[in-house]
């Protein structure tokens, strides 16, 4: 048990976890966004 | 409120890369992503069910897909065959239909998309996800979450586990042609997608399959990671294009269906390049292998059909081939050496063929003006059906190995003539010397029966014991020069054995007593009376014996049995037994006494006389008479020496009819 909170306290102060997990978050709604920008059709 | 639809969803394959690519933890993170997107860019109420259904059931799709994806893909080469791409896209697809049918429901249940409009946004809804599952996603997997999970891990220190496993699937460096080749292909993309979309050349998506032309450009030189790149570019373009110029609602669905259709073909296409790639470099790994091998055990490596036919050579160093390389592909061995050495050849490669099984063939052939041997180790090739149509040689020169061998024959057989020339020589002379010596004792007796003074007399007696033992000792000689130049021949005839045994051992008792010896002997009542076969030779043989441990016996007896061990009309096998009570014979020499000229010990030589031939002329005297000898002693406690012949009873013989002070005495 201790072991893997260790282990899991190791990954939250990963910076190359945290930091993709932010910037992937960033992304997702930027995608998104773009998504809706590029939405097209004429009626 | 429904607004129409985007001819792909992208996030959607962020999400499945970050899933399957980096972790199952990261399944919260794409809750919060899909809640903010929704909020932020769709202006949905963060209390509304709605929402927060649809986040649960595109994230929930998705993470059992991707949850599938961890177990069925490799961390590092997560495309590495065709299968695996079949495998990720029967995961995939199978969640965006599930996400397809449920996500737009959550939403005609909540309003924003009219009932009417359901299945439309449904088949939207699947095939854009699809798309991007098809060509984003893999692009992720290939090019980014390896990398950033590698550094993940590698900040962890569990670079090792990073790193181990299957290789990664890299682009190729590329050179000057190569880099030009790339632009010309991203130039192609561009084309392509101005003449579908941009150009007026085209309506409604007449010339799409134009878009084909690339993907698979690409594909087919680049594999796996240049048709990821070619979709992505493709559907991003026409993404843009479709903003550009807008087409009809009505033929978007369409549009959605094509882009699916050539992301699948470019997928499905580099994988299979990409396992090409993967054999053919396999392939050659083999082939520097086998060559590396070649190498390093310095033997010639050929290849041959059934018929002889020399398929393929390999070797570091042509000079060892009878003819140069070139000359030998693709010959008949029959051609390259002619019938004569090929015959045996082809035979052995026949059988190996049909059997299955290795064999090993020795084979002269002509080398420049004289001829080589080599040794060839022969196995069948499996062909992919089972049954072997070719087979591998490998070729061993053992030329000084023949040569070697021939000049120690020649020299045994040079050895073995002087031998017989010697054992001939000592034969004829024995003789020569046998007249003179009777001549000496004879004279010596005569002298002895006349008058002479004690002095006379004890010089005399010194000169017959000296010239008794000069005797015994040609005999010796005579008899094992016999045998060695094979001269040894038996006289059977019809005997009393009991009786000759009494004779014998009553002459022997009296040098016995001499020494404080008791010399016994018993015939065992199932020994036949009479026996035919050599009485001379056997007298021999028991002489020898008795007189040994007569000779090695300081006190106590000497026991002399004899029984017949195997009884069969005609034929009886006795078995005699000589026992005596004196120094015995270390374990260790036992097989030594048997050789000529050999004692178990040099300190018996100064206390009980020299050696001579005699156990080896007892020896081949009993294996003569179809018997063995051998000895059971112990260091100190006497020895007991065993031999049996074989005889042939005779008709009129019965152990019962012998008289008893023949058949024993002292027993």
């Amino acid at each position: 048990m201790e072991e893997k909170a260790a282990r899991f306290s190791r990954v939250l102060r990963n910076p190359w976890r945290v930091g993709p997990g932010i910037i992937l978050v960033a992304l997702y709604i930027l995608l998104d966004r773009m998504t809706v920008f590029f939405r097209c059709g004429r009626e | 409120m429904w607004q129409g639809v985007s001819a792909w969803y992208p996030p959607v394959g962020l999400e499945v890369a970050v899933l399957t690519g980096l972790g199952m933890a990261y399944a919260p993170l794409m809750v919060v992503a899909g809640l903010i997107a929704s909020i932020v860019n769709y202006h949905e109420s963060p209390f509304s069910l709605a929402t927060w259904l649809m986040v649960f059931i595109s994230v929930g799709g998705y993470t059992a897909a991707s949850y599938l994806l961890r177990r069925m893909l490799q961390d590092n080469a997560p495309f590495q065959t065709l299968g695996d791409v079949f495998r990720y896209l029967g995961a995939a697809l199978s969640a965006a239909v599930f996400v397809g049918v449920l996500g737009p429901l959550a939403l005609t249940w909540d309003g924003t998309i009219p009932r009417a409009d359901y299945p439309k946004a449904a088949m939207s809804w699947m095939v854009g996800d699809s798309v991007a599952l098809v060509c984003l996603a893999p692009f992720l997997l290939l090019h980014v979450t390896p990398w950033l999970r590698r550094r993940a891990e590698s900040y962890e220190g569990r670079e090792q586990l990073a790193t181990a496993g299957p290789k990664r699937i890299r682009a190729k460096a590329y050179g000057a042609r190569g880099s030009l080749e790339v632009m010309a292909q991203a130039g192609s993309i561009v084309l392509a997608l101005w003449i579908v979309f941009g150009s007026h050349l085209a309506q409604s998506f007449e010339l799409f399959y134009l878009l084909f032309l690339p993907t698979i450009w690409i594909a087919v030189r680049h594999g796996m990671p240049g048709a990821t790149w070619a979709t992505l570019a493709l559907n991003l373009g026409a993404m843009v294009m479709l903003k550009i110029a807008p087409e009809d609602m009505q033929r978007l669905g369409v549009l959605q269906f094509l882009m699916l259709i050539v992301s699948l073909t470019g997928l499905c296409l580099g994988a299979l390049i990409t396992e090409r790639d993967s054999s053919e470099q396999g392939l050659r790994e083999g082939e520097a292998r086998l060559q590396a091998m070649v190498g390093a055990i310095d033997e010639i490596v050929f290849e041959f059909d059934g018929a002889g036919i020399i398929r393929n050579v390999w070797t570091t160093n042509e000079a060892a081939l009878a003819r140069p390389k070139k000359e030998l592909m693709g010959s008949s061995i029959q051609q390259v050496f002619g019938e004569e050495v090929a015959r045996p050849f082809v035979e052995t490669l026949r059988r190996v063929i049909s059997a299955g099984r290795g064999e090993s063939i020795e084979y002269s052939i002509p080398f420049g003006s004289g001829a080589r041997w080599f040794l060839g180790r022969v196995s069948p090739i499996q062909s992919p059906e089972g049954a072997a149509k070719t087979v591998c040689m490998t070729a061993r020169d053992i030329t000084p190995r023949k040569e070697a061998e021939d000049e120690l024959r020649r020299a045994k057989e040079a050895a073995e003539s002087v031998s017989r020339a010697k054992s001939e020589f000592l034969a004829n002379i024995s003789h020569e010397f046998r007249t003179p010596m009777n001549g000496i004792l004879g004279m010596t007796e005569l002298i002895l029966d006349t008058e002479i003074n004690s002095e006379q007399r004890e010089y005399l007696e010194m000169v017959k014991s000296s010239a008794d033992s000069l005797l015994c000792l040609l005999s010796d000689i005579l008899d094992f020069s016999k045998g060695e130049a094979g001269k040894v021949e038996l006289v059977d005839y019809e005997f009393a054995l009991a009786p000759s045994l009494a004779e014998t051992l009553q002459v022997m008792r009296f040098r016995a007593r001499q020494k404080g010896i008791e010399l016994r002997w018993n015939v065992h009542r199932n020994v036949p009376e009479h026996v035919t076969g050599d009485a001379t030779r056997l007298r021999q043989v028991r002489v020898n014996l008795v007189g040994n441990a007569i000779k090695f016996t300081e006190r106590g007896e000497v026991l002399v049995q004899v029984d017949a061990q195997e009884l069969s009309d005609p034929q009886v096998i006795l078995h005699f037994r000589v026992t005596d009570s004196g120094i015995g014979i270390p374990k260790e020499k036992q097989s030594m006494i048997f050789e000529v000229f050999t004692q178990a010990d040099s300190s018996t030589t100064r206390n009980y006389g020299g050696t001579g031939p005699g156990l080896a002329i007892t020896t081949r005297l009993v294996t003569l008479m179809e018997g063995k000898l051998w000895v059971e002693s112990e260091w100190g406690h006497g020895s007991t020496f065993h031999f049996t012949v074989t005889f042939r009873s005779a008709p009129r013989g019965s152990a019962l009819a012998t008289r008893d002070q023949h058949r024993e005495d002292g027993l």
